[in-house]
Parts: structure tokens; sequence; C-alpha cells
């Protein structure tokens, strides 16, 4: 790739890997089964050997070419785990087989924690790969959404699961739990049902909404209960002098104001650096895309036929890495826009415009991070009185 | 980074008429400034100002890290 290619599509730097493609919880808010792409439909249930080599040496190729340090492949669904044991150490090891000298394959697994046992705690333990665990909070804020197919209880599992991955022979794999925000939930509650369990990093996803289909709960734009509902979620995290629990919402906006970069989609506007690999080979764009459209993360391109370096410059992968160039004049001219980069690229569409629009979190956000600075700007001036000659 | 003026930096806590694209500025400027360590007691704070002070300058633009789907 020519320098002036490198620098218009940057390259990859993660890979989610669709290790398999059906889920044994049936979550009633999930964008991947009850979103508008159905297209897991026609996917095989899991990631065949021919399709987890061909994946690992377009991986190897795209760092080789790129000359990268490091790639994070994360093991992803799904449910990851239902593709058993052997076939999640083969892609571990494909992976690392297949990186040239130089380059670091770390991997982390996103599971919903239900299959997490010491066999596949002990083969992640062999490879060092982390893990990651999807739990909404209490038992009743858990079983609001996150239910089995057949309905019942997912809680009991998942929570045995997290004891086993906090104990000492288990904790330095542990990544952290993601909790989707429900109003209906109390967000204390919440929140300190969740630091029970010792997470070393919590974070909070607003649940994957646009203009075309809001959020749940919320009557109007200028409505900002997810603001409300994150607000003393912050407050009771900032203001705690023994928090060691980092949440990745709130630690992001705070590094950002402090001149920092973002690390995830969720705010800052920084230009997306990973691209999906579905279980049948396929190179998707993010995700999160799917909860737009049918078929708007698809490429066409697949691993078996195509590079890494050829997605970069497909439009639906290009299109979401633009960071904020993609934002329209609304943002652009708004004093917030440095801190919050539009929000999530997804949450921007609208049907028949796209997406170039304010985030449908927009509000929201606004409040979240007016709120946040105030505390931070407060601190840091008060640090900054104590000390001569430097900053308020 | 030049130090700003102190008649710009604006009340101690009254944001009423602060920015927050000035708010952020005068983080970004503190955070070069003060030492974490003054910062035991807000550690969220001191964790992003290790991180900034670590990291700022070899960060890309690019986002290395995880997608939000993803910890």
């Amino acid at each position: 790739m020519s320098d002036a290619l490198q620098q218009a599509h940057p390259p990859l730097h993660e890979f989610v890997f669709k290790v398999a493609s059906r889920c044994n919880l049936a979550c009633d808010y999930c964008y991947v089964y009850t979103g508008p792409d159905q297209s897991w439909r026609q996917r095989p249930r899991v990631m065949s050997p021919a399709t987890i080599d061909a994946a690992a040496a377009r991986i190897g190729q795209h760092a080789r070419a790129h000359r990268l340090d490091s790639v994070l492949i994360a093991l992803h669904g799904g449910e990851p785990l239902l593709a058993g044991p052997e076939v999640t150490e083969r892609v571990i090891t494909a992976v690392r087989a297949a990186m040239p000298a130089g380059t670091r394959a770390d991997l982390i697994a996103q599971t919903n924690g239900v299959l997490l046992d010491r066999t596949f705690l002990e083969l992640f333990a062999r490879h060092g790969v982390r893990i990651g665990v999807s739990l909404d909070g209490s038992r009743q804020a858990n079983d609001r959404h996150r239910q089995r197919a057949h309905g019942g209880s997912s809680y009991p599992d998942v929570v045995r699961a997290l004891r086993l991955l906090d104990s000492d022979r288990y904790r330095p794999l542990f990544a952290g739990v993601l909790c989707t925000i429900d109003l209906e939930n109390d967000p204390v509650e919440t929140y300190r049902a969740l630091l029970e369990l010792n997470p070393p990093v919590l974070d909070f996803l607003l649940p994957h909404a646009n203009w075309s289909h809001p959020p749940p709960g919320r009557s109007g734009p200028s409505d900002t209960p997810y603001a409300d509902w994150l607000i003393p979620v912050f407050d009771a995290w900032y203001g705690d002098p023994a928090a060691a629990t980092s949440i990745r919402f709130f630690d992001e906006i705070i590094q950002i104001m402090l001149g920092g970069v973002a690390g995830t989609e969720a705010v800052g506007g920084g230009v997306l650096g990973f691209a999906v690999v579905e279980t049948d080979g396929t190179i998707e764009g993010a995700d999160s895309l799917k909860s737009a459209y049918h078929g708007a993360a698809f490429t066409g391109l697949s691993v078996h036929a195509h590079s890494f370096d050829e997605a970069l410059g497909h439009p639906v992968i290009a299109g979401s890495r633009r960071g904020r160039d993609a934002l329209g004049a609304t943002c652009r001219s708004c004093p917030v826009v440095g801190v919050c980069g539009g929000g999530q690229y997804a949450h921007r569409y609208r049907a028949g415009a796209g997406f170039g629009n304010p985030s449908v979190y927009c509000a929201d956000l606004r409040r979240m991070i007016e709120h946040v600075a105030g505390r931070v700007h407060h601190d840091l001036s008060q640090a900054a009185a104590r000390r001569p000659c430097s900053v308020r | 980074m030049t130090e700003p003026a102190r008649d710009e930096a604006g009340p101690l806590v009254d944001l009423s008429d602060v920015t927050l694209e000035r708010i952020a500025r005068l983080c970004e400027h503190a955070a070069s400034s003060l030492d974490p360590d003054d910062m035991t007691d807000r550690p969220a704070l001191r964790r992003a100002l290790l991180r900034v002070q670590r990291e700022g300058e070899r960060d890309s633009g690019l986002l290395a890290g995880f997608s939000s789907h993803l910890l």
C-alpha cells in the first residue's frame, strides 16, 4: 500500500472473530438476533477450520504489510464459547502461528459467561486469552432482558463464572464486565451489584438505537434519560476515594478532556481500527452497524478471496472509519464535539438520511459530558490552586 | 504547551459562563502540569492523568482499543 493510501486508510489493529453465529441466550435487545439485520440466519453455526486458517493468514498478511507491533483478536459471536474448546484453541493457535516476527497477537473472548467453566478457563490461561463477560446488574436487573432461549434466568451461571474468573488463578484473565443500560433498573444499585463481582473494568453501554428506532424510554430528542441514569453512577464512582474499578465510558470522557484520545467507538470520534470476520469468512464493518438496517455492515468481501487491505477502501469499512470527518455541520459547530466526537457512528443513522446526523443520544451525551467537565474542572482547579504557578 | 494566563482560567467552581471547549482546554493544560499523585482521593482522575501523561505523545489517534461491544 502506498504512503498516501495508508494515510487515507490507516491499517486495522483489531479483528472481531465471530467463531459462533448462534447464542445460548435470547436477550430481547440483542442487535444481532432481534435487530433489522438477520444475516446470521444464513451463516454457519461455527467457523470452519478452513475459514479460521484463511482469516489467520489474512491477519498475518495485514500485520506484515503494515509492520504492526500488535493485533487484537476478539473471540465473539453469537456466543463464542458455543464453538467449543477445540475450535477455540484452533483459532488461538492459528492466529499466533500466522503472525510475522515482531507482531504480537493479543486475544480476548467476549462471552455471556454461561459456558465459562474450568475447561475454558484453563484453555484461556494456557494461551493468555483475556475474558470479558456481559451482565446487566443484579439478578432482577439482568433477567429483565438476558433470559435463556426458553425462559429462565441466566444469572446464577454467569455469577458462578465470574466468581471463578475472580479467583487467584484466573484473575489475570479478567478483562471486565459489560452492562447494557436499562432505565427501569436503579442506576446506583446496578453499579453496586456489578462492583460486588470485583471486575477490573466495567462499562455501561447505551442500547443500540438511532433516529428511526429511538432508544427505549425516551419521549423526545431533548430528553436526557440516559444521562440522568448515568450521572448518579458517575458521582458514586468518581467520588469514591477507594474506587479501583475503571468505568470505561467515564474514563474515556475524562481522558479526552485531559487531551488524550478515546479507545472505543462510543465517544471521541476516533478512526475505527477494527473489522469483523463472520463464521463464513465474510469481512464486515463494525458490528453495531447491524442495528441500523439489514446489510449495513455487509461488504461482499471474504477472507477466502480478499485481503484486509482491500477491505480498508470498501465504503462500509471506510465510511465508518472517517472519524470526525464523517460529522455533519450540526456536530462540527457544537462545543461538545471535541469530547463526544459525534457519539457512536451507528447511533447517528436515520432512514433516508444515512449517518450524517448527530447521535440519537446527542442530548444525553452533552448533559453527561458537561456534568463530568464540571467535576473534573473543579478538582483540577483545586489541585492547581494548591500548587503555585500552575493552572486553575 | 504554553501556560494560559491566570485571567483565562475562569472561576474555580462556577462554570455557568465557561464553555466546555474552554474547560477541556484547561483540563488538557492541567494534565501536563499537575502531578497525578496530588489526586489520590480521585482515583479515576489520577488514572486518567497518568495515562494521558504516559501515552499521550505516542498515540496515533487511531482507535487502538476495543470496540464498544468488547472489553
